[in-house]
């Protein structure tokens, strides 16, 4: 049974790096629009003459 | 790609287009350091990033556009939008275009500026708390299964290390998380006010120190996986409200932001239109009767008559003389004015009006939202049950107590009220908006619904837009005898609207703008406007009166048709011609619902009681509900049972009765005042948005009730049991998350409801 222990502790581990990723994101601005992004992929970089 | 590209791809060509272009007066405004303070910041590097909204984006396009031409202006610089809520954000290197240029452009385009001063923090601090709340609550949870199993079977040691885990778990799921409503509860206690947060963060405090306890003294009895549930789960509850309300207020600050006020400043060459903010102090500005005075100055003009009314609540108006000063926010009376500015435009009333509105509203709630009375009951009925049941204890066994005191602050489920109440609330603020109904505060949406006695303006509200003139004859016998021809006479109708905000003058303003060349500046004397009658003016020795017969002639004379009105000069008939004021096409549907939902229309006009009474007998409304002829002051006055009274208008003159009456609704003409003063604003043209405000708070009351009255069902049963000490773990575990659940999806069936 010790073996939960381990479990345990990769579990929480795991748990950790997905709340780190969460954090890191959020302070990144990554949930401040969640719109535009989508539809930028869609376009060209392309300094074209209006 | 290129634009034209784009444009192939969506079905309707017209995407970038449909803005009409904005052009102002004056663009270098955007430069001025003055204007620029609280939207624009220094950011790193010599660079400037400037934060507004860019109105009127629809598609992907409007974005691209936007970028390019950012690009074209100055390679160096660039822009970022976020399509969602059409915030902004320019990079602006030391050295590169000034900021008018830009702006300049962009409205060009169709796409008004609006400079955005809101504060732009907070937001993730607050979405970093919900995360490690939920990560905690998910970990929380999974160690809590040996608790609820057969904990007795599992050896001590697995059953220490789970709890100590779910300890500190918890810990940081109530002291990091947890923290807004501790410093909140503590906040209360020492205004000694009933605050929501009380009774959650004594809850959150008991129960760990209980647990905590307990989990010390290999007891059973540990709530770690509740507590740390109860926090996730109101946090995210107020996270969506303070959503949907960020999203109103933008909402507004896109018609109430500073820049939208000009003035008129007296030039060499004549008025000219500026905006306030590029007033500088000694100059001067004319101010229109009707209008609010904008900034402190001196009375420039011979004599002025104004009223604080809006201001302070009292409507007598003053007489001003010549060098006097007046106060900024003060309203203009019967006679334009000249002000010699006391202060620069920057620092005006006018701009701070905005936060002072704010702030007048929260005055204005001292009537309890029915949230707040449902959570003071439940607040009072906790908080009296548990101290109840501690001291009953307290004599004869006082670890009984203790543990009984905690056990129903901890059952007691707060979610009705931290995410149920919230839920329903931001549901129903972004369907009104979707509907064009802007509803400034939870109380205006609460109350709506309750309020018995509707008041309407007559005219733009109740009839259509401002008059139009229609049937216009020319006398050209009186004409001739005066020695004047028609040419002469339309370029003054022309500049009417510069110095009377009166809806003849408006009217006729516009009907002689039609190939009427401007003449630059204004010939004419002492105008003089009479609420409800006309306006005078002097034209050379000529005396020249705009109104209806009595006003124009001196008295009614017997032939002639009621509708009319007249142009005279010094008593003779120069043009005679027509307002059209049909009724709004909706307003006698509209008004029909009402009566039949147990409502009462009633009329508050400054128009004559004829022009009233007609208008009263089409819309089948009885004479002793329409009131006539009244000043702005009167019809706050006329404003019976102010409880339960909505005041619905759209003219600076309905203004003083919107902040008097319980709601004040502003329709989607009305003036910058009226929009202030009012409690919801229609963005949609008409009366028609009405019933479905109605509608919607009737709604939104309906399922909070229901909320309500499901979590008070559980939550009594939970306290009983707690009461009796019956209560365990498991029933705790199992009773929270359900209340919860149900509570959500209560809240949730409101947009199942067909609401118009």
């Amino acid at each position: 049974m010790e073996i939960i222990f381990l479990l345990m502790g990769i579990s929480m581990f795991m748990a950790s790096c997905g709340l780190l990723a969460f954090l890191w994101a959020n302070s990144n601005g990554q949930f401040d629009d969640l719109e535009s992004p989508a539809q930028q992929v869609l376009l060209d970089d392309s300094q074209s003459e209006l | 790609m290129e634009l034209d590209h784009f444009y192939e791809l969506v079905p309707s060509k017209d995407y970038a287009l449909h803005a009409a272009a904005i052009q102002r007066a004056d663009y270098s405004l955007f430069d001025t350091e003055a204007f620029q303070k609280g939207f624009a910041e220094e950011s790193k590097e010599e660079t400037k990033q400037i934060h507004f909204y860019l109105n009127d984006m629809s598609c992907y396009a409007c974005v691209w556009v936007c970028e390019q031409v950012t690009k074209k202006i100055d390679a160096r610089c660039s822009l970022s939008i976020n399509m969602a809520t059409g915030e902004a954000s320019l990079l602006l290197p030391k050295g590169a275009k000034p900021l008018s240029e830009f702006v300049k452009t962009y409205e060009s385009l169709g796409y008004g500026v609006t400079p955005n001063r809101s504060s732009r923090s907070g937001k993730g601090s607050e979405l970093n708390r919900i995360g490690v709340a939920f990560f905690c609550l998910m970990n929380v949870m999974m160690l809590a299964f040996p608790e609820y199993l057969d904990s007795q079977s599992l050896a001590p040691s697995f059953r220490q290390v789970f709890r100590a885990l779910s300890a500190v778990l918890a810990g940081i799921a109530i002291f990091y998380s947890g923290w807004p409503f501790l410093k909140n509860a503590v906040m209360s206690l020492k205004q000694g006010k009933v605050h929501l947060d009380f009774p959650i963060g004594l809850a959150l405090l008991v129960g760990f120190g209980y647990s905590l306890m307990n989990a010390l003294q290999g007891a059973a009895h540990v709530y770690f996986d509740s507590m740390t549930a109860v926090v996730a789960l109101v946090l995210s509850g107020r996270f969506v409200q303070t959503r949907a309300l960020e999203h109103i207020l933008r909402e507004q600050a896109k018609f109430l932001e500073g820049d939208a006020h000009f003035v008129r400043l007296e030039t060499a060459a004549g008025p000219k239109m500026v905006p306030l903010t590029s007033v500088r102090m000694f100059e001067k500005i004319s101010v229109l009767p009707g209008e609010i005075i904008p900034l402190k100055g001196r009375l420039a003009s011979l004599g002025a008559d104004i009223s604080y009314g809006l201001l302070r609540g009292e409507s007598v108006s003053e007489g001003v003389n010549q060098g006097e000063l007046i106060s900024a926010g003060a309203m203009n009376g019967s006679r334009p004015l000249t002000l010699e500015a006391l202060e620069d435009g920057t620092q005006s009333f006018l701009l701070h009006l905005q936060s002072a509105s704010r702030a007048l509203y929260q005055e204005k709630g001292r009537f309890l939202s029915l949230s707040e009375k449902m959570a003071r009951f439940f607040v009072v009925l906790v908080l009296g049950a548990a101290f109840g049941v501690g001291l009953w204890f307290l004599p004869s066994n006082p670890e009984e107590g203790f543990r009984r005191f905690a056990a129903v602050l901890l059952v007691a489920c707060p979610c009705i009220f931290g995410f149920g109440a919230p839920l329903v609330i931001a549901r129903a603020f972004q369907l009104g908006l979707k509907r064009g109904i802007v509803f400034r505060s939870q109380n205006s949406l609460e109350r709506l619904s309750l309020a018995k006695f509707f008041y309407f303006d007559k005219t733009g509200t109740l009839t259509q837009d401002e008059g139009r003139v229609k049937a216009a004859t020319w006398h050209s016998e009186n004409l001739l005898g005066l020695g004047l021809d028609k040419t002469e006479i339309l370029p003054l109708l022309r500049e009417l609207p510069l110095v009377s905000r009166h809806h003849v003058a408006q009217g006729l303003g516009s009907w002689a703008l039609d190939g009427v060349p401007s003449i630059g500046k204004f010939p004419i004397r002492n105008v003089k406007e009479i609420f409800g009658q006309g306006l005078s003016f002097e034209w050379g020795t000529s005396a020249l009166r705009i109104g209806r017969v009595g006003f124009c002639f001196g008295s009614e004379s017997p032939g002639a048709a009621n509708a009319d009105s007249y142009v005279t000069i010094d008593g003779k008939e120069i043009l005679r011609f027509q307002l059209d004021e049909s009724l709004r096409p909706e307003a006698d549907e509209c008004l029909r619902q009402l009566v039949e939902g147990g409502r009462k229309p009633l009329v508050l006009s400054g128009d004559k009681k004829e022009r009233v009474r007609a208008l009263g007998q089409a819309l089948g409304i009885s004479d002793t509900h329409l009131f006539s002829e009244l000043s702005p002051s009167d019809k706050l006055f006329s404003i019976a049972h102010k409880e339960q009274s909505v005041m619905v208008g759209n003219g600076i003159n309905d203004a003083l009765a919107s902040s008097g009456a319980a709601i004040g609704i502003a329709l989607a003409n009305a003036s910058d005042a009226m929009k202030e003063a009012s409690d919801i604003s229609f963005q949609r043209e008409g009366l028609s948005p009405l019933l479905t405000a109605i509608a919607l708070s009737a709604e939104a009351r309906k399922v909070m009730k229901r909320c309500f009255a499901l979590a008070l069902a559980f939550n009594s049963i939970a306290m009983s049991l707690a009461l009796t000490g019956l209560v365990t773990p498991v029933m705790a575990a199992v009773l929270m998350p359900f209340s919860s659940i149900t509570v959500f999806l209560s809240s949730q069936r409101f947009q199942l409801k067909g609401i118009v």
